[in-house]
């Protein structure tokens, strides 16, 4: 027996592809299966990277070499938690006692803190405003995207220039630039110096585009009457001295404050680092996840690739039994009934990929998450999709091969 | 040509009991007979078309087809027997739908390896009288027209014996009588025709009959206008 040259191949192809447009409804489902599952995997995996790659930006912006100190108020006395009341025990002379005591502090910012309400125009809303220094931004890393910084000479002099988040600047002047314009924080006239750049949401769930950002001796003096902070910032030289450094903020604070090691403070030392594990180690388990659910994707896709091609040996039995009688071997018909899905399922594959591209921009879009398209995860999929197929599809062409002719010729 | 030595085919039931369906049939068919298996249903026609066929193997004796034993062959082997030694003819046709009639008697020639020559595809469709209709899908032919782009297709690899199983059974008379023509034709221009029928008028075509019954052969004749002259000399 001769071996089938380039033309008898050629005929196969052709005679192939005639059979694809014949069953046109089947093939569009065999397509449409293979295609589902690849973008189902694609698109999921796909989210999952985008959610791990927005809590390593979040790391990046806030730096894992940040110390936060929070004034916190005792959680219990008397045996009654206390709701509700404003802590006034953080103030400048622990700030300045830490910076003078602790080694490896690079920049710092006070905070102070309360909910206010804004008036520009005729638009008015409730904001947290945060009296800040200077320094404030450059530890959060946080560029402007429109006007200017306030500097230590607005602080000394206490100036009432505001900047703005993202979300307020919209929701208070619309598409009209705010730099330059008047903004009324309960009442005391500010003006706009700038605009941040958008951020989405932090790691600590707070929304900093929704908030206003004035001088931080402004806040205290103008706004709020108050000498306290609601919050203390250390950025330190390097995250290898967190440990250390926290240690001896809270010792000191303690030591200031009178309140022995076996109470509780009315302060929290925390750095973002425990927080950022418990996200990242969140995330992997989902992208863990994810990833099944994915795989689970390609093989749901390619049991309708399978059914679909049984379904199709079945109803084409006796051109396999006329085919069997012309000559065709069992290897023959095999080749003919794979080959017939392999083409399917690899073009249900390709357009998976499109699919899963596509779903993947808008799922991203949707979750306010950064766009990933990992190469290597779409090929991933891709190679997984093809193997089940090959499987898949094989199954019923070697249940065609195996049909008996005349049993096959019998049929109706 | 055809050599039949003793066959046997037994059956078995799905709880074991073995079932006869061809006890003892032994005949020679010498290259350019035209030899009609005449048979009722349940006959064992049927069996033995198979085996003639090379779709089955006998239980027990031999079957040479153009000098081969081909009664121990795998299925592999009979696959190519089939594909270059018999042509097939069936009762319903059995062109693939949505093909057009040359592609469908190219078919033979896919399986056979080598060259698909679309050009011998269309001398024989000519020579079965459908020169003009080689584009057309067989979906758009009569019977009578499909039933001779099945033969067509029979020939494509010029093989020793062609096998048809009721040619005629779905057709019309006309058209049936049409078919019965050609195949008339071909064995004057010197090939082995067995048909297999249960049908006495289209059996008469034939140069010989043989009569099966129960698995054996009832009787195996001259028929038409060889058997009256061999009744006249007689």
């Amino acid at each position: 027996m001769a071996q089938p040259d380039g033309s008898t191949w050629r005929h196969l192809a052709r005679g192939c592809l005639r059979q694809i447009w014949r069953y046109r409804l089947r093939s569009a489902l065999v397509v449409f299966c293979a295609a589902l599952g690849v973008a189902g995997a694609v698109t999921s995996v796909n989210y999952a990277s985008g959610g791990r790659a927005q809590v390593l930006e979040k790391i990046r912006r806030l730096g894992t070499n940040v110390v936060v100190i929070n004034a916190e108020q005792s959680r219990a006395v008397g045996g009654r938690a206390r709701t509700g009341q404003v802590v006034t025990t953080l103030r400048e002379p622990d700030y300045r006692a830490l910076q003078r005591e602790i080694a490896g502090l690079v920049r710092s910012s006070a905070v102070i803190t309360a909910g206010m309400r804004l008036k520009a125009g005729f638009n008015s809303k409730v904001s947290p405003v945060l009296g800040v220094e200077p320094d404030f931004f450059r530890i959060k890393s946080w560029a402007l995207a429109e006007g200017e910084y306030f500097d230590e000479e607005d602080l000394k002099r206490s100036v009432r220039v505001a900047l703005l988040g993202h979300t307020v600047a919209r929701d208070l002047y619309g598409a009209e630039s705010p730099v330059g314009q008047r903004l009324f924080i309960n009442r005391v006239p500010f003006e706009v110096a700038g605009v941040l750049s958008e951020r989405g949401q932090g790691i600590d769930i707070t929304n900093e585009d929704q908030q206003v950002y004035v001088p931080l001796t402004t806040a205290m003096r103008r706004l709020l009457d108050a000498e306290h902070y609601t919050s203390i910032l250390f950025e330190l030289e390097s995250s290898d001295q967190m440990a250390r450094v926290s240690r001896e903020i809270e010792e000191l604070l303690r030591v200031r404050h009178r309140i022995s090691e076996f109470r509780p403070a009315d302060f929290r030392v925390g750095n973002q680092v425990d927080l950022i594990r418990t996200q990242l180690a969140s995330s992997e388990r989902l992208g863990f996840l994810v990833r099944w659910i994915g795989f689970s994707g390609l093989v749901v896709g390619g049991l309708g690739v399978l059914a679909i091609a049984w379904i199709a040996v079945r109803d084409r039995t006796t051109e396999i039994g006329t085919r069997r009688a012309l000559g065709a071997t069992a290897p023959d018909i095999f080749f003919q009934f794979a080959f017939e899905a392999m083409v399917l399922a690899t073009a249900g594959a390709l357009l998976g990929l499109a699919l899963g591209w596509l779903a993947s921009r808008l799922t991203a879009h949707q979750a306010a998450l950064p766009f990933i398209f990992e190469r290597s995860n779409a090929l991933a999929a891709l190679a997984v999709a093809l193997l089940l197929n090959l499987v898949f599809a094989s199954w019923p062409a070697w249940r065609a091969a195996r049909l008996d002719p005349i049993q096959a010729l019998k049929h109706e | 040509m055809i050599e039949v030595d003793h066959i046997a085919r037994t059956y078995t039931r799905g709880d074991g009991t073995p079932v006869p369906a061809l006890k003892d049939i032994s005949f020679g068919i010498a290259k350019g007979e035209f030899v009609t298996i005449r048979g009722a249903s349940g006959s064992g026609k049927s069996s033995l078309l198979n085996i003639l066929g090379c779709l089955d193997t006998p239980t027990a004796g031999t079957y040479r087809l153009d000098g081969e034993d081909v009664s121990h062959h795998d299925d592999q082997r009979r696959s190519h027997v089939r594909n270059r030694k018999i042509g097939f003819v069936f009762q319903s046709f059995n062109l693939l739908p949505r093909t057009t009639a040359v592609e469908n008697v190219e078919i033979p020639a896919l399986y056979a390896g080598g060259h698909v020559d679309r050009g011998r595809a269309l001398a024989i469709l000519g020579r079965v009288g459908l020169g003009d209709r080689a584009d057309h899908y067989v979906t758009e032919l009569s019977g009578g027209e499909q039933q001779r782009v099945a033969i067509a297709r029979a020939l494509m690899n010029d093989p020793p014996l062609l096998l048809a199983d009721e040619p005629t059974g779905n057709l019309d008379s006309a058209a049936g009588e049409s078919v019965m023509a050609l195949l008339t034709e071909l064995h004057r221009e010197g090939r082995t025709i067995v048909l297999v029928t249960h049908d006495e008028g289209v059996a008469a075509h034939a140069k010989r009959e043989i009569l099966i019954r129960d698995g054996l052969i009832a009787s195996d004749r001259p028929q038409g206008r060889d058997a009256a002259t061999a009744r006249q000399s007689a």
